[in-house]
C-alpha cells in the first residue's frame, strides 16, 4: 500500500507556522495609525487611494498572513500532508508577503508609486508558491472532506484574486490599458466571499462540532453551499466580463446588470444562511467551559448577520447615503466577520501550539493552554474589539470626530492581540530553551 | 455494511459527550457527577484506545508495512491522552477548590483540543486509509473490536 507523502505527524515546525500569526496583528496596528492620523477622508469613495492602501494591508497583512499559517497548520492534520522543506517553503511565503504587504499598502497610502510592482512582484511569488504547493497536494487526495473541497475551492478563489490583482496593478501603473468593465468588484468578490469566506465555512464544518461538541451543520449545506458560492462567483465573473467576448445575445446583454444584482444577493443570502446555523450550532453545543474565543464567533456570525442584510438592502436603495452604505456593508464584513472569526482562532491555535509541541519533547508539567494565556486578558481584548466594531457606523458617518476614536480602539485591540501571542509565544521560547539548554548539559560533562 | 470509519467516529463522538458532561460536573462543583462521568469517560476512552491498539492498528500495520507509519504517531498520541486524563483525574478526585478548578478547565481545555486533532487525524486520514487497506476483512475487524469490553 502506497503511504508515501503521508505524515500524520504534527508537522511543520514551530516557528515556521507562529510567524505568520505574530506577523498578522502588526498589519491591523499599521491600518489603525492611518485611520487615526489620517482617516478623515479615506470612507468618502471606493477608490480613494488611501482606502485601497488600508484594505490591502487588512487583506493581505493580516487576513492573508494568518490564513495561511492556519491552512499551513491544518494541512497535516486534516490531509496528513506534510510540506517539504517546511522552514524554507514558510520562510519564503511569510517573508514575501510580509514586505509585499507592507510596501503595497504603503505605496497607495503614501503615494509612492514606484514600489509598487516590487510589491506586486512578491505578492505574487508568496501567493503562487503557497497556492501551487498547496492545491497539488490537496488534488492528489484520495478521500476529501467537505473542509479539503472548501479549502480548494477557497485556494483556487486565492488565484483569481491575484490574477485579477496584478492586472489591475499593470493597469494603474498605465502598462496596459484598462478594460472598461468592473474588474474591481470581481475582484473584492472573488477575494471576500470566496477566498476568506468559503474558507471560514469550511473550517466552521469542522471546528465548531469537534471542539463544542455540537451536532454536524447540515449535510446539504456542507456539500452544496460552498460549491455553488463558487459557481455563482464564476458566474459573476462571467457575466462581468460578458462585454469583452463580443457575445450578441439581447437578454444577456439587457439583463446582465440584474443577473449580476441577483448573484450577489444570493451569495448574501446564504452567508447570512451560515451565520444563523453557526449561531445555532454553537447554541446547541454540549460543552459548558467557558471559552472567550467564543465571544470572537458569536460576534463575527452577528455582524456577518447585519453585513449581508445591509448589502442586501443596499442592492434596492438609491438614496444619498448609497456609497456610505455600501462601505458600511465592506467594513462590517471586513472587521466584524473576518477579522472577529480570525481573531478567536488565533487565540486556539497559538496556545495549543506552544503547549503540543513543548508536550511533544516529553517536558514534564507543560502549563495548559489557559497557563499560557490568561482568559481575562483575552476578554479585554475582545471588549476593545467590540468597542471598535460599535464605533465603525459613527466613524463612516462623523469622519472627522470618528476617526480618532476608531482609529485608538483598532489600536489597542490590535496591539493587545499582539501582545497577548507575543506572551504565549515568550513562555513557549523560554521553557523550550531550559529544556535545550538541560538536554545540553551531560553531553557537556 | 459497516465501515471502519463511521464506527470508529460514533465512539469518539459517544467519548466526547461524556467528556462534556464530564467538564459540566467539574464546573458546577458536582462531585459525584464528577466522579460517574470521570469514571465513565476513563472507561470508554480506555476501550477505543484499546481496540485501536490492540485490534485495527496492528491489522493496519500488517497490510501497510509495519509500525513506522501513521500508526506509531497515533500510538504516541494516545500516550499523550492518557498521561493527560491522569492528571485530570487525579486532580479532580482529589477535592475541588478554586485553584484546583482553575487548573482543571486549564487541562480540560487542552486535552479537548489534543483529543480533536488526533481525532481529526483518524477520522481524515486513518480510517478511510483502513477501510480501503483491509476491505473485505473489515467486518471481522469491527467484530473483534466490539468484544474487547474493558480496558
Amino acid at each position: 500500500m502506497d503511504m508515501s507523502g503521508l505524515s500524520l505527524d504534527q508537522a511543520p515546525p514551530y516557528n515556521s507556522v507562529q510567524r505568520f500569526f505574530i506577523t498578522a496583528p502588526i498589519f491591523s496596528m499599521l491600518v489603525s495609525l492611518v485611520i487615526a492620523f489620517n482617516g478623515e477622508h479615506i470612507f468618502f469613495s471606493f477608490i480613494n487611494i488611501r482606502l485601497i492602501g488600508i484594505i490591502h494591508w487588512m487583506t493581505l497583512g493580516f487576513i492573508t498572513m494568518s490564513m495561511m499559517g492556519a491552512v499551513m497548520q491544518m494541512l497535516p492534520v486534516l490531509a496528513g500532508v506534510k510540506i517539504k522543506n517546511p522552514v524554507f517553503f514558510s520562510t519564503v511565503i511569510h517573508s514575501s508577503l510580509s514586505v509585499g504587504a507592507l510596501l503595497f499598502g504603503a505605496s497607495y497610502i503614501f503615494q509612492m508609486k514606484q514600489w509598487l510592482i516590487f510589491a506586486g512582484i512578491l505578492i505574487t511569488i508568496s501567493m503562487s508558491l503557497f497556492s501551487v504547493q498547496i492545491l497539488y497536494r490537496l488534488a492528489i487526495l484520495k478521500n476529501k472532506s467537505h473542509t479539503i473541497s472548501a479549502m480548494q475551492m477557497s485556494i483556487a478563489s486565492l488565484t483569481v484574486v491575484l490574477c485579477l490583482g496584478f492586472y489591475m496593478l499593470l493597469w494603474h501603473l498605465n502598462v496596459i490599458k484598462g478594460a472598461g468593465i468592473d474588474i474591481h468588484s470581481v475582484h473584492y468578490f472573488w477575494a471576500f466571499t470566496g477566498w476568506v469566506g468559503i474558507l471560514i465555512m469550511g473550517v466552521s464544518f469542522q471546528v465548531i462540532p469537534m471542539f463544542y461538541v455540537s451536532p454536524e451543520y447540515p449535510q446539504l449545506f456542507r456539500k452544496n453551499v460552498p460549491a455553488l458560492i463558487f459557481i455563482l462567483l464564476i458566474l459573476y465573473a462571467i457575466m462581468t466580463f460578458l462585454p469583452l467576448f463580443e457575445i450578441n445575445d439581447l437578454f444577456l446583454i439587457n439583463e446582465n446588470v440584474y443577473i449580476r444584482k441577483a448573484i450577489r444577493i444570493t451569495i448574501y443570502f446564504l452567508f447570512a444562511l451560515f451565520s444563523i446555523i453557526t449561531i445555532k450550532q454553537i447554541q446547541r453545543r454540549k460543552r459548558k467551559l467557558p471559552d472567550p474565543a467564543l465571544l470572537f464567533w458569536y460576534t463575527s456570525m452577528i455582524v456577518l448577520f447585519l453585513s449581508t442584510t445591509l448589502a442586501t438592502t443596499a442592492e434596492f436603495y438609491r438614496g444619498g447615503y448609497f456609497i456610505k452604505i455600501i462601505l458600511l456593508t465592506g467594513i462590517t464584513f471586513l472587521f466584524g466577520f473576518i477579522f472577529s472569526v480570525i481573531n478567536g482562532m488565533l487565540y486556539k491555535i497559538v496556545p495549543f501550539l506552544s503547549w503540543f509541541h513543548l508536550a511533544s519533547k516529553g517536558i514534564f508539567d507543560v502549563p495548559t493552554m489557559k497557563d499560557m494565556l490568561d482568559d481575562v486578558r483575552i476578554k479585554i481584548q475582545f471588549i476593545f474589539h467590540l468597542l471598535f466594531l460599535l464605533s465603525l457606523p459613527y466613524y463612516l458617518f462623523y469622519p472627522h470626530a470618528g476617526h480618532l476614536v476608531s482609529g485608538t480602539l483598532l489600536f489597542i485591540s490590535s496591539f493587545l492581540l499582539w501582545l497577548n501571542l507575543y506572551t504565549v509565544i515568550r513562555k513557549y521560547s523560554r521553557i523550550n530553551n531550559k529544556y535545550l539548554l538541560n538536554k545540553a548539559k551531560p553531553a557537556a560533562t | 455494511m459497516e465501515t471502519i470509519q463511521n464506527y470508529m467516529t460514533t465512539e469518539h463522538k459517544s467519548c466526547d459527550s461524556t467528556y462534556a458532561h464530564f467538564e459540566e460536573s467539574i464546573l458546577d462543583d458536582d462531585l459525584n457527577g464528577t466522579k460517574e462521568y470521570g469514571k465513565k469517560f476513563s472507561d470508554e476512552m480506555g476501550i477505543h484506545l484499546k481496540r485501536e491498539e490492540e485490534v485495527l492498528f496492528p491489522a493496519f500495520e500488517e497490510v501497510s508495512g509495519g509500525q513506522m507509519g501513521p500508526t506509531q504517531v497515533m500510538r504516541m498520541e494516545h500516550t499523550q491522552i492518557r498521561e493527560m486524563l491522569k492528571k485530570i483525574e487525579e486532580l479532580a478526585n482529589s477535592g475541588i477548590t478554586k485553584e484546583s478548578k482553575k487548573k482543571l478547565i486549564g487541562l480540560l481545555e487542552t486535552l479537548m483540543i489534543l483529543m480533536q486533532q488526533h481525532n481529526m487525524k483518524e477520522e481524515q486520514i486513518l480510517y478511510p486509509m483502513a477501510d480501503r487497506a483491509l476491505q473485505a476483512n473489515c467486518e471481522n475487524i469491527i467484530t473483534s473490536m466490539k468484544q474487547i469490553q474493558h480496558v
